[in-house]
């Protein structure tokens, strides 16, 4: 190693020591307190009303039929608007590439990255609600009789509402990260390639384009599923009380005037955001197997 | 015999003309290696050959027409200066995907594959992804690659460009005897006079859109436009010096 070399090498590291403990102490260390301080308190180690080590909090949400039904509905639902999302994405890509990348769309395609998504909520609520948008246009459209015949869109029981809002907030997301992807990928050559292999059109969309984009995109489609599993605002609004998705049903029951309940929610967090660390672990593991010495797109 | 035959191919964009009447034809398992400077239009005429790029002319392989065939279906193979080996396959995977678009039955498969990986000395590697491999061993997969399809025709741009000048001196031997032993027919373009030289049976230089084919070696040297002369001369002059 050069002189210089050697100099640099040693003004980085305490340099890069101090970004190590700054990113510790204002990046983890929060929130590793405050899953530890949920964790005593859904073992009865803190809290007002708690009076020693007790598991009877972990009983209670462990058997709860609603925490389980919410986790489910919550990790299903994230699944579903990051899948269909990734291969609407996919399909507008390869069919409107060049238009998506003119300067307008393209910045147009940021517009709904910056509503909030409780505005967001509102917006869907304006439209897809039984005296909303929709329904007056069909009622004088002459479709419908009376706004009440206007099918269930919100607070409906399949969660056809909260589908479609955050569906509408994630796509230009994964449009966006799709788009570059493609780009930074080479995707172009690559077609062009299995094209002088053999490969017909089908085959190269499926094995080719659709391959290497999940390849590359997916350890960030995995990051914004685990987003969308915790969705708040749009469930709270659009959503139903029961099943509620899971950031819903622990703020109904810290929000109880039962102070018992206290406990039982900081379980059902502790559990979430376990069922979250287990799902991620699972993910890199299984993504380091299959591509060792890659970084995440 | 004749393998190819390329007459009259003119290409132009936005008013520029790239190639300009190109006519030549490659004997079977030949090499014919294009010298050219960059923006010369290399990479267009292996990239109309291979179907890749609109224009006009006609192209024939083996006596048949293939310039209005789709790319899958002239038997020809563009391998790029990047090795473009799919990341989310590995050694194994990326030399059997022609393959496996050709649905070949798993056992055929897995001994052809075998077999390939022998003849690049990379059985050993087999399971290993892109990212674990060194820039040759890329190149050798993505040989192996286009040549277990067995195509009619390899059309190679600069395919050894990103190498340093050790593993590059390897590739052009291993493609030499790769060459030899399959029988491939091959055409290559380069900016690189030593490569040309060092691959190709036959040799042309490109320059504005228009190709010109040596008969022999001696007429190559002799056009002061491939730059073998200077060359020549500043290797000869080093030597007087020292």
């Amino acid at each position: 190693m050069s002189a210089t070399a050697q100099k640099n090498t040693q003004y980085r590291r305490p340099q890069g020591h101090a970004a190590l403990v700054f990113f510790l102490l204002l990046g983890v260390m929060p929130l590793a307190a405050g899953l530890v301080y949920a964790v005593l308190y859904s073992l009865g180690l803190i809290g007002y009303l708690n009076t020693g080590f007790t598991l009877q909090y972990w009983y209670i949400a462990l058997t709860s039929k609603a925490l389980w039904a919410s986790l489910t509905l919550s990790l299903g639902l994230a699944v579903l608007v990051s899948t269909v999302s990734f291969f609407l994405a996919l399909r507008c890509v390869i069919a409107l590439r060049p238009h998506l990348k003119q300067r307008g769309v393209r910045f147009s395609l940021h517009l709904p990255l910056a509503l909030p998504p409780l505005v967001a909520a509102f917006v869907s609520f304006q439209w897809l609600g039984g005296t909303g948008i929709l329904a007056r246009g069909a009622h004088a459209l002459g479709l419908i009789q009376t706004t009440d015949s206007f099918p269930v869109l919100v607070n409906d029981p399949y969660y056809i509402g909260v589908f479609v809002t955050l569906l509408l907030l994630n796509f230009p997301f994964i449009l966006l990260l799709v788009l570059d992807q493609y780009d930074r990928a080479g995707i172009t050559e690559y077609i062009h390639l299995a094209a002088t292999l053999g490969g017909n059109s089908a085959q190269i969309r499926r094995k080719v384009i659709l391959a290497i984009l999940i390849h590359r995109v997916l350890p960030t489609l995995v990051l914004y599923t685990v987003f969308l599993f915790g969705a708040f605002e749009v469930p709270l609004l659009l959503g139903q009380q029961s099943p509620a998705m899971i950031s819903v049903l622990i703020s109904q029951k810290f929000s109880k005037f039962n102070l018992a309940d206290v406990p039982v929610a900081y379980t059902c967090a502790v559990l979430y955001a376990g069922v979250i660390l287990v799902l991620i672990a699972c993910f890199w593991r299984w993504h380091f197997r299959q591509s060792p010495n890659t970084e995440p797109a | 015999m004749k393998l190819l035959s390329v007459q009259k191919l003119h290409k132009s964009f936005a008013g520029k003309t790239i190639l300009s009447s190109v006519s030549f034809e490659l004997e079977a398992h030949k090499t014919l290696a294009v010298l050219g400077k960059s923006g010369c239009g290399k990479t267009s005429l292996l990239k109309m050959i291979a179907g890749l790029l609109d224009g006009s002319g006609e192209i024939q392989l083996n006596g048949n027409f293939v310039h209005t065939l789709p790319p899958q279906q002239r038997g020809i193979v563009y391998l790029y200066q990047e090795a473009l080996l799919f990341p989310h396959l590995n050694v194994f995977e990326n030399i059997a995907f022609g393959l496996r678009l050709r649905k070949m039955p798993e056992p055929a498969l897995r001994e052809k594959v075998d077999g390939m990986l022998e003849d690049l000395g990379l059985t050993t590697h087999a399971r290993k992804m892109p990212t674990q491999l060194s820039g040759g061993q890329k190149q050798r997969v993505a040989f192996g690659r286009a040549l277990i399809i067995e195509p009619r025709l390899l059309l190679l741009d600069e395919p050894f460009g990103n190498l340093d000048v050790e593993t590059r001196a390897n590739m052009q031997d291993f493609f030499k005897k790769m060459a030899q032993q399959q029988q491939i027919t091959a055409m290559l373009v380069t900016h690189d006079l030593k490569e040309a030289v060092r691959m190709g049976d036959q040799l042309g230089y490109l320059d504005a859109g228009n190709l010109h084919i040596f008969d022999h070696l001696r007429d190559f040297i002799a056009d002061p436009r491939t730059g073998m002369q200077a060359e020549s001369a500043f290797w000869q002059s080093i030597q007087d010096a020292v």
